[in-house]
């Protein structure tokens, strides 16, 4: 890890994150195929009145771009809540095991067609397996366990639910549903409606609560796990605290966008010497910058294929695994 | 503020680390705890500053239990250096100074006037104000102590329990330091100190706890724990006692054979 000597002021650096993030919002909602007048979608769908461009506006674009900045906020601020929970960079919020016992439970819904049955039977089967993972992981390495057991059964319980996931493509029941659960899982924001953002926000909104407000204690460990006690935080209890938060979230986000690769790796990472590695305040750093860096992937997305082709998970992590071996390389070399 | 500890026993699978040590430390006592690697001084610090449980035993800090205390409270009052003075990130110094007022802050809490006057004061009598925009991780092993502890005094605690905070540091920097405690000790604060520079002890602990083996050998002012039959005992070492105008000065001379 290279020391900076950036100086950056804190507040003004979140504002202009803040500023970059409605921008790109802005750019995706008027980002598609079809040609439409924001203003009168927005003000259309307010007045309830039925257009053209008010459908469009609310039935495509908005949850478009809604679900962009919110699972970007989600991955950014996970990953960086667990670089700084286990104090080593190359930790991504797919490790403590969530992301894909939430794979496994939307995938089972597309496997029995549930999907076409009710609206809310993939991102409601996803979260009931984000929800069951964190039991488990907290049964497999007990209350009081430290860091190291709590990642272990979490790599663990995503072993097991990924070879689930295989078996369920295995024995797909017919090509269509293969398909359907292929695609759900390279990781997509496409077509979902407002309700997909509905149910999901508020599992992500408490994540970033309970995230937010171990901020203090990430501060703390940053002088070891010992030093953090003697300062007063109940070590086990932070531990669940920022678990739980990471789960909650995580958990709602790949419920409905499947899995979006490497922004929780990449985004706390570049920011992180603008905030002198201070991991509290990386925290709401790493939540703009993940939402800035999902909606530019998804805007992107939609210029070079406009078919919706390319999935936004094929390309977060067609960036990220270059990105990540250029990090091992790094680390490796400072660590020598 | 008095910090008790009673017959403590610990161990760790077979290994019994500590077989039932009494150690207390007063008001404006600044007391070292010594003893040969492997007698138990960290484990017995740690479970003084209500890191680690003890098999048995209690340690009480103002006459109440520490399991009586909040977690809050606690660290209010007693503050720890660990050994080693780990950084895990490279943090700028004065915001590393800075996690010492979190203690005294709310969890949404912003660091106030009374919090920044703790931190500035806490810098200057470390000697690390000049350090203040670099990164920890840029710093000498002996400037990053001396940094850990301005953070430890930013706490402004009452009891502080220190794991050798002069190990890395150079002659001048190690009295420094160890005026810092003593004068901590005068304003009506107390002190353990886990040390190996037996001199050093000598000249600044109003008192000295010799550990070996998890047993208290001896408990006393310098001059009655640093004496040869002790010393061989313990550490296994041959040592030369010699009285000089500025203290007692402890010289080994030959390992004992055993």
């Amino acid at each position: 890890m290279k020391a900076t000597n950036l100086h950056v002021p804190y507040l003004p650096l979140l504002a202009s994150l803040f500023i970059l993030m409605v921008l790109l919002f802005t750019i995706a909602l008027s980002t598609g195929p079809t040609d439409i007048n924001l203003a009168t979608g927005w003000q259309d769908w307010i007045n309830s009145k039925t257009s053209l461009d008010a459908m469009i506006f609310s039935e495509i674009r908005l949850p478009r771009a809604l679900l962009a900045l919110s699972v970007g906020a989600t991955l950014g601020m996970a990953g960086a809540a667990l670089q700084g929970l286990l104090r080593n960079p190359l930790a991504g919020p797919g490790l403590v095991g969530v992301s894909n016992c939430a794979a496994l439970g939307a995938v089972i819904a597309l496997y029995f067609g549930l999907g076409h049955m009710f609206w809310y039977a993939v991102p409601m089967m996803g979260m009931l397996g984000a929800g069951l993972s964190v039991l488990l992981i907290f049964a497999l390495a007990g209350q009081q366990s430290g860091v190291m057991t709590l990642i272990l059964a979490g790599v663990a319980v995503n072993a097991v639910a990924s070879s689930l996931i295989s078996l369920a493509l295995n024995f797909a029941p017919n090509p269509y549903a293969m398909s359907e659960m292929v695609y759900w899982l390279l990781g997509s924001i496409a077509n979902r409606s407002l309700n997909d953002f509905a149910i999901s926000i508020p599992f992500m909104l408490t994540g970033w609560l309970l995230i937010l407000s171990s901020g203090r204690f990430l501060n703390a460990l940053s002088l070891g796990e010992e030093t953090a006690q003697s300062l007063g935080f109940n070590l086990a209890r932070y531990r669940s605290l920022v678990v739980i938060g990471v789960a909650l979230a995580v958990g709602a986000a790949v419920s409905v966008s499947g899995n979006i690769g490497f922004v929780g790796l990449m985004v706390p990472h570049l920011l992180r010497p603008l905030v002198h590695n201070e991991p509290g305040r990386l925290l709401p750093l790493s939540a703009l910058g993940g939402a800035c860096m999902v909606l530019a992937a998804d805007i992107t997305v939609q210029l070079i294929s406009p078919d919706n082709e390319l999935k936004l998970g094929v390309i977060t992590a067609l960036v990220g695994g270059p990105f990540f071996l250029y990090l091992i390389i790094r680390t490796r070399k400072s660590m020598l | 503020m008095k910090l008790v500890a009673d017959s403590i026993k610990l161990h760790y699978e077979d290994n019994a680390v500590l077989k039932g040590a009494d150690l207390n430390v007063d008001t404006g006592e600044l007391v070292g705890l010594i003893g040969p690697n492997g007698a138990g001084k960290t484990s017995l610090l740690k479970i003084m500053a209500n890191l680690i449980k003890a098999d048995s035993g209690t340690v009480q800090l103002d006459e109440r239990p520490l399991a009586q205390w909040s977690h809050k409270q606690l660290a209010k009052s007693m503050g720890y250096l660990a050994q080693g003075a780990p950084a895990h990130w490279p943090l700028k110094v004065e915001r590393l100074v800075e996690l010492g007022r979190l203690p005294h802050l709310e969890t949404w809490q912003r660091a106030g006037k009374k919090d920044h006057a703790a931190v500035q004061l806490a810098m200057k009598q470390a000697e690390v104000e000049h350090l203040a925009d670099r990164s920890v991780m840029n710093l000498s092993g002996g400037e990053r102590l001396r940094v850990l502890i301005a953070r430890m005094f930013a706490t402004e605690p009452v009891v502080i329990l220190a794991d050798e905070p002069i190990a890395a540091l150079d002659p001048y920097h190690q009295l420094h330091t160890m005026e810092l405690l003593l004068d901590h000790c005068k304003r009506g604060g107390s002190g353990l100190v886990v040390m190996h520079d037996l001199n050093i002890a000598a000249r600044f602990c109003h008192r000295l706890v010799l550990l070996h083996e998890g047993h208290v050998l001896c408990d006393g002012k310098p001059q009655e724990v640093l004496q040869p039959k002790l010393l061989a005992a313990s550490y296994g070492i041959d040592a030369k006692l010699i009285e000089t105008d500025s203290g007692l000065m402890v010289m080994p001379k030959a390992r004992v054979s055993t």
